[in-house]
Order: structure tokens, then C-alpha cells, then sequence
């Protein structure tokens, strides 16, 4: 009984001490809830195309690719100017005036003809690494823009090149049909007659196949059989007037090859019927990629990162009351009462933690009120975990304060200590770099800061409507106990007979 | 004073030796300590820190129910020896026991029996007045809610009850002082460990206090308190003189005044001096010492006055001397602390070490 009363009466005189300071918690709150609100409204997670000097060729007021593509340039830069003055537009870049100075290739029409890529010079400077990446980006993002509109040109191009073939065959193959029925009357002259109109319609396909280039050479082939078959069958038509009359067991238009023609012919046209029913946009992008967003809620900036600010909040709070609460006893000597009066140091760390915990879950319960009613941020999982992960970030702060306060020598470096913490909450723990950016060393600081867990375990119980990683939880209890633990082995060493 | 019926006393359980004041209790650890006959028992105590001897063989005895004042110059090793007898220090040498314990090893009932008074104001600056005697009581277990009527008697023997609702921040030194006494008395104590309590306390509040720690005395309890003000040795049953870490005298105020002079003063006044008188006076048994100030008086110093005075005035009237008058003369303590340091040191100690009460108040003004 006497122990409680002893750990009552320091909870009270703690609490009592706090509540005599209150510019202290207000600052701590209200400051650090000023700059991420700042930061949440006043920003919007979006990157806007890189600023652009356009170089045209000399002498070439808006080159043909400007005339046809200038749409596809404005949609992924912001074209400030245009100009043929290069070492002007260096200058510009020199001076971070642009982003990117895009110079266009003298004759990229002719080059492409001549069978080579036309290159577009792209030049940049951007020195933060985090947006180096930005102008390489939406300029690949603009030629593939214009590649893709060149593609579906040829494409259409093409189609109509395949229909002019598809005509062709069908023409070939009827002249065929007609050379055979003239063949199996045993027609000479019609048979001749029909067979060299067969000949010319061939001709005009392979000169169709030829324009639509090195693609249609598959098709080529049965092309050039088939008029290697006509001429033969025509030179054998010529040589003999008996071929007519020679008894044979086969058709004549099979001696001739005249059916095995018309039936190459017959699979060329059911192969292009097939070419020519892909839509130009089809052939060009095959694959499509169809995003569904499936996630309860797309966040806002505020929203998605309200857990984890409220995760930095109560470390922050925590770390900073806790690191003030033992050096300025120590510093003034109050330690001396405990060394004399009959309270442990169990007792007195028992009613230090109680009064805080007490203290920055009041103020925790008034930031989520704050956070789900004035900022509209969700809370999808189930209140009771969000309860615990809080109540164990809380524990484990406070631990973490008190260790500070007594490895500190000075009010002042309790302070630098709990700064540090701060700075490491800001680097560490998810806020400026996603964990996935962080390699082992400063992981090791991610994963020794409470304020790492508590703002997964918050993001996934409020916004995914998960229970959380249980290992996390797990981690944040044994670091609530280890903190614990040590500051009581501290406080026996702070407070041994010297 | 009130005080004393109005103290919830504290659980008896926590003071459950067999004779309250006295240590007779041998724990592990405290082997040495086994039937220590006093409340305090300290001897060849020495506390260095690093190459720097702070104390040196300090030996003393305080018995229950006893004041034993500590007087000496700051830097004198006073503080370091109410360190050493609370367990916030462990000492270097020697050996110091308190109720049958070590004070490094104290139990937790030992510890409820004792109070301490700082030199320094180590209590919190942003409490009221009433909450940090609220918070003193609570870490010896006494729960505000249970223990209003101590606590308000010890507020008001300090006369602070009035400003219970003050915080401490805004009251004034003394009364900061008066509120760091009135938290080491909240438990009733059954031993004190005060360092310098009445520093910038003015005259009336240091004699009422002087008197409730007679009061505390008299009901049984022991004091160890320290003070520059050496005329307060007089409110001290027997007193210690510490001077560089040592204690260079000790006993009772009398008998220190008697050590430091060598015997008892006497001061005699002639109607009409002569030098030859000097020689009368040196013949008589029982002078030690004869001189002559420049003036019509002679100063003697003797074994007992009592008993020398009525030879001397035989002798004196034989001679034909007229003497105007002959009074004990009762040397002040500063006389006395000062004869003392010199004896020990053979020189005079470093001026401002010593403060008397006039001087200290004469500086507050």
C-alpha cells in the first residue's frame, strides 16, 4: 500500500509539474502540428513537366516534325521558346532559367528513310538526385509519344498497301479459276489468254508486297512461286498442242500446276484477310496495360501521411518531455531526496511512466480526434488496435526519453538528444524516403526508432483497415520493455552511492 | 508546539527496531555496525575525490535525542559528512554506522526514519508550497489525502501555511528555505540530517526553529545540524568543530570554551592599576594565565573560577589593591572557534569562514 502511495504521489507531482508548463506541451504539439499541416496543405506530390528550350535547326522557322508533332512537345514539356540559337539556349540551361534544352535533329524525315534513327539532342542539368530522373523521364515519355503517332501513320499506310494486295489476289485467284476451266475444256487460247492476265496480276502483288517493305517478305514467297508456276505453265502451254490432247490419268490443270498455284494464292489471300482485320492501333500496341486501383481509399497527402505524423507526434512529444524529466532532477540534486527517502527506484520510475503515459495519451487522444474529425483521415481498422500500437508507441517514448535524460549530463544536451531524435524521426522513419529506399546502415536507425512501427502499424490499422505486422508489434513491446529495463539499470547507476 | 500532537505518525511498522533510537541491528553488510551504542556512530571517517582528501579521519558519536551541531568554514568537510551519513556518498576509509546500519546499504525502514535538509534549495520551482511537501510526504509513503493535519502543522511551524498556494518559484529565499525544512520534517523524523536550515532565516523564525528542534530532542530525536553561525553552537547539546576536512574539536559548548582558553576567564577592574598587581594575580593557585590589556583591567585565565576568584581577592586586598569589580568574563564562540582553528593550525582561520548570526544578518540586510 505504502509503495502505490509512493508511486501515486510522484505520478501526482509529475502531472502536477506538467500542468504548471502548459506553454511547454502546447509547444511541442502545436509547433510540429504547424509545419506538418503547412506541409500537407501546402503541397501536392505532383511533378510538373520539366521547363524547355526548343532548338530548331538553322534556317528552319518550325521544322516539319515541329509542324506535325508540336502538340506531342507541349504535352509532356513546358516550351517556354523555341530558337535556333544553341549556345543561347545552353546559357539558359546554365543559368537554371529551364530545365531542359531539347535540340531537334536538321533532317530526322530523311534520316528515317535512309534507315537510320533521327536523333533529338536532350540536355539538362538537374543536380537533385531525387528529380534527376524527372527531364530523361518526359522527354522518353514525348518521343514515344511521337514514335507512337509515326507507327500508326505507317500502320495505316500499310492497312491500305494490304487491302490493295488483298484485291489483287482476289483478281488472281479468279483469273486462275478461269485459266483452269478454259485448261480442262481443252481452250488453248483462253487458256493462254487467261494465264498471262494471271501473270500481270501477280506482278502488281509483288510490287504491293515490295512497298510495304522488309515485314511482307513472308509473303513474299509463295508470291514468287506462284509466278515461277504461271510462267512454266504457260511455256509448256506454248511448246505443245498435244498437251491438250494427251491422254493422261491426272487433270491437265494439276500437270500443270496451275491448282497448286491457285491454292497457294488461295492461302496468301486468307493469310492478309487476316493481317488486314488488326486495327492499326492494335498492331502498333499490341499489349494494352489496364490499372484498377483497388485500396479502400486513394489518400491525399494529409490523409496518407496523418498516421504517420501522429506516430512522430507522440515520439516527438514523449522523447522531449522524457528527456527533461530526470536531468533536471538530477542537475538540481532533488535525486538526493529519493537517495534518502525509503522509495525505490522501481517505485519512482513506476510514477514517472505513469504520469507521462497519462499525460501524452490525453494529448494523443486530442491530435486523433483532431485527426479524424477535423482532417477527415479514416480510420478503416479496428479502434481497439489502433488503441494498443498507440499505447505501446507511447511506452516505448517515454523509454526512450528517460534513457536520455539519464545518460545526459545538461539540460542542454537532453535537449540535443531529444533533437536528434527529431532529425532521425524526419530521415528514418518513413517520412522523407520510403523504407524501401534505405539501405542496412540507416535502417538500423529506422528500426530503433519507435516512431518507425507506429507509423506502419497506424497506416495499416487506420487507411488499409489491416490488424498490422504483428512482428512489429511484437518488436514495439520488447523495445517498451528494453527501454524500460535500462532506464532502471541507469537510474541504479545515477543514483549509486559516489 | 502544536506540531508534535498533530503528527500523524509515521507507520510504525517502518521503525519496528527494538529500541527506536538506538542501532542494534546487524544485517548482512553491516557486520561493523552490530550494537552500535549510538544513533551515529562514525570513526576514522575519510572521503577523497580523486588525489583531493575532502575529509580526513573523522571520529564522532551522536547519541539519541542529542543536537550535535557541526560548525566549521565552508570547505570545512561539513556537507561531505551529512553525505556520508545518508548513503549518498560511500566513504573512502573508516567506517560509519547509522541505527545499526551502513548508510550505503540502508533498508528502506531505515531510511523512513530519517530526514534531510539540504544546504540548497533542491525541491520543485513550479509546485505550490503545499505540493511539494505533498510530494515530500508521498515518498515516504504518507498520502496527502491522509496526512492534511501533519502537513498543515508543519506549514504552519515554518509559517508557510499562508502561502501554501504560492508557487515556489515566486516566494522568497528564506522562504524557500523554511519550505525545504518543512519538507524534511513532514515524516516526524526520527533522526536530522540538517545542513545549515537556518541560513537566511531571520532572528525570530531561527530561534522558533532552534526551539522545535529542542522540542524534537527532548521527545527523543537526534539532530545532526550544520551551521556557520557559530553562536548557534549554543543551542547544540554538544557540537563539533571541523576545519580542513578534520574535526579538531568536539564536546559540549562549555566545555569547548573551557578547551579553548585553556580554563575560565576572569576579568578584574582596580580603581587604581599597577603593573604590580600583575605579579599578585600570577602567584594566586589556580592562575594559568595573567595579562595585562591597555587599559586599568587585568584578564586571567584560570582552572575554575568558582573556586579561584575568592583567593584572588584575599591576595589582591592583602597587597593593597582596591578592585572595582571581578566578573567571569564568557568569551563568544567566534572567540572561541577562532582560539580553536589556531591551535589546531597555528594560525588564524581565512576571514569570512566563520559567519556569526549579527554578521549574517548585517550582510542580508
Amino acid at each position: 500500500m505504502r509503495a502505490i502511495t509512493r508511486v501515486v504521489s510522484v505520478s501526482l507531482k509529475e502531472t502536477r509539474e506538467l500542468l504548471h508548463r502548459p506553454l511547454l506541451a502546447l509547444t511541442l504539439i502545436l509547433g510540429p502540428l504547424a509545419i506538418l499541416v503547412s506541409f500537407g496543405v501546402g503541397s501536392d506530390a505532383t511533378f510538373y513537366p520539366p521547363i524547355a528550350i526548343v532548338v530548331v535547326p538553322p534556317g528552319q522557322e518550325k521544322p516539319r516534325l515541329l509542324q506535325e508533332y508540336q502538340r506531342e512537345f507541349e504535352e509532356s514539356l513546358t516550351v517556354t521558346e523555341y530558337t535556333s540559337d544553341l549556345e543561347y539556349a545552353r546559357r539558359q540551361l546554365r543559368r537554371n532559367r529551364v530545365d531542359v534544352v531539347i535540340v531537334l535533329p536538321p533532317a530526322p524525315y530523311e534520316t528515317i528513310a535512309g534507315g537510320e534513327q533521327a536523333r533529338i539532342q536532350v540536355l539538362y542539368n538537374e543536380i537533385d538526385p531525387a528529380r534527376r530522373w524527372l527531364v530523361p523521364d518526359f522527354v522518353r515519355s514525348m518521343a514515344s509519344g511521337i514514335n507512337r503517332e509515326i507507327f500508326l501513320q505507317g500502320a495505316r499506310e500499310q492497312q491500305q498497301e494490304l487491302d490493295d494486295s488483298a484485291n489483287e489476289l482476289d483478281l488472281a485467284v479468279r483469273v486462275l479459276d478461269r485459266t483452269i476451266a478454259a485448261v480442262q475444256r481443252g481452250n488453248r487460247e483462253e487458256a493462254l489468254e487467261q494465264l498471262h492476265l494471271a501473270q500481270a496480276t501477280v506482278d502488281r502483288l509483288e510490287q504491293i508486297l515490295v512497298r510495304l517493305g522488309p515485314e511482307a517478305t513472308a509473303l513474299s514467297l509463295p508470291v514468287e512461286r506462284a509466278r515461277a508456276r504461271l510462267e512454266m505453265a504457260e511455256e509448256r502451254l506454248a511448246q505443245a498442242e498435244s498437251v491438250l490432247a494427251t491422254p493422261n490419268p491426272r487433270p491437265l490443270s494439276d500437270q500443270l500446276g496451275l491448282t497448286q498455284t491457285r491454292s497457294d494464292l488461295a492461302r496468301l489471300q486468307a493469310a492478309l484477310d487476316r493481317l488486314g482485320s488488326v486495327p492499326p492501333e492494335v498492331a502498333i500496341s499490341p499489349l494494352a496495360v489496364d490499372p484498377e486501383y483497388t485500396a479502400p481509399l486513394q489518400p491525399g497527402i494529409i490523409t496518407f501521411f496523418a498516421p504517420t505524423a501522429l506516430a512522430l507526434l507522440i515520439q516527438h512529444m514523449a522523447v522531449s518531455l522524457g528527456a527533461l524529466a530526470l536531468v533536471r532532477e538530477r542537475l538540481a540534486q532533488t535525486f538526493d531526496l529519493y537517495m534518502v527517502a525509503p522509495i525505490s527506484n522501481l517505485q519512482l520510475l513506476l510514477g514517472k511512466y505513469v504520469a507521462y503515459l497519462f499525460f501524452i495519451l490525453t494529448l494523443t487522444v486530442v491530435l486523433v480526434m483532431i485527426l479524424l474529425g477535423g482532417f477527415d483521415v479514416p480510420l478503416f481498422g479496428s479502434p481497439w488496435r489502433m488503441v494498443l500500437v498507440l499505447l505501446l508507441l507511447t511506452i516505448t517514448s517515454v523509454g526512450l526519453g528517460f534513457a536520455f535524460s539519464l545518460v545526459a549530463t545538461s539540460e542542454r544536451q537532453a535537449v540535443q538528444f531529444s533533437m536528434l531524435s527529431l532529425l532521425g524521426m524526419v530521415f528514418f522513419s518513413g517520412i522523407a524516403l520510403p523504407l524501401d529506399a534505405l539501405r542496412l546502415p540507416a535502417l538500423i536507425f529506422s528500426y530503433a526508432l519507435p516512431a518507425t512501427y507506429g507509423a506502419d502499424l497506424l497506416q495499416d490499422v487506420m487507411l488499409r483497415g489491416l490488424h498490422g505486422k504483428d512482428l512489429f508489434l511484437i518488436v514495439l513491446g520488447g523495445l517498451a520493455v528494453g527501454f524500460f529495463l535500462a532506464c532502471l539499470g541507469l537510474l541504479h547507476w545515477r543514483t549509486r552511492p559516489a | 508546539m502544536k506540531l508534535t500532537e498533530d503528527f500523524a505518525p509515521v507507520q510504525e511498522a517502518e521503525r519496528a527496531a527494538p529500541d527506536a533510537n538506538v542501532g542494534t541491528v546487524s544485517q548482512q553488510g553491516n557486520d561493523a555496525c552490530t550494537d552500535a551504542p549510538c544513533v551515529i556512530d562514525a570513526r576514522g571517517l575519510r572521503k577523497d575525490f580523486g588525489t583531493h582528501a575532502v575529509l580526513t579521519d573523522l571520529s564522532l558519536q551522536v547519541r539519541a535525542g542529542e543536537i550535535f551541531g557541526l560548525i566549521g568554514p565552508s570547505g570545512s568537510g561539513k556537507s561531505t559528512t551529512i553525505h556520508l551519513l545518508y548513503g549518498h556518498l560511500r566513504p573512502s576509509g573508516g567506517t560509519a554506522c547509522v541505527f545499526g546500519e551502513r548508510p550505503v546499504h540502508f533498508s528502506a525502514r531505515t531510511r523512513a526514519r530519517i530526514g534531510y535538509m539540504p544546504q540548497g534549495f533542491i525541491l520543485y520551482p513550479d509546485l505550490t508550497v503545499k505540493q511539494n511537501v505533498d510530494a515530500a510526504a508521498g515518498l515516504y509513503g504518507l498520502s496527502e489525502w491522509h496526512n492534511r493535519r501533519s502537513i498543515r502543522a508543519v506549514l504552519e511551524l515554518v509559517e508557510l501555511w499562508e502561502a501554501r498556494g504560492k508557487t515556489v518559484r515566486s516566494i522568497s529565499g528564506g522562504m524557500q528555505r523554511r519550505l525545504a525544512l518543512a519538507a524534511a520534517l513532514v515524516h516526524d523524523p526520527d533522526l536530522l540530517f540538517a545542513d545549515e536550515p537556518t541560513a537566511n532565516l531571520d532572528p525570530i523564525l531561527r530561534m522558533r526553529l532552534w526551539k522545535h528542534f529542542r522540542g524534537m530532542s527532548e521527545r527523543g530525536k537526534t539532530l545532526l545540524v550544520t551551521t556557520q553561525y557559530i553562536d548557534e553552537a549554543e543551542h547544540c547539546d554538544r557540537v563539533g568543530v571541523m576545519y580542513g576536512g578534520a574535526l579538531i574539536a568536539e564536546g559540549r559548548p562549555e566545555e569547548l570554551r573551557h578547551r579553548a582558553f585553556g580554563g575560565d576567564v576572569v576579568d578584574i577592574t582596580f580603581e587604581r592599576p599597577s603593573e604590580s598587581y600583575l605579579q599578585v594575580v600570577s602567584s594566586v593557585a589556580g592562575v594559568r594565565e595573567a595579562q595585562s590589556p591597555p587599559d586599568e583591567s587585568l584578564r586571567l585565565t584560570v582552572e575554575d573560577a568558582e573556586r579561584v576568584i575568592p583567593g584572588l581577592l584575599a591576595q589582591l586586598s592583602t597587597s593593597g589593591a582596591k578592585v572595582r569589580s571581578v566578573a567571569q568574563y564568557r568569551p563568544t564562540f567566534d572567540e572561541v572557534f577562532i582560539r580553536l582553528i589556531e591551535q589546531h593550525s597555528g594560525s588564524r582561520p581565512p576571514a569570512g569562514g566563520l559567519t556569526t548570526s549579527a554578521s549574517a544578518q548585517e550582510e542580508a540586510d
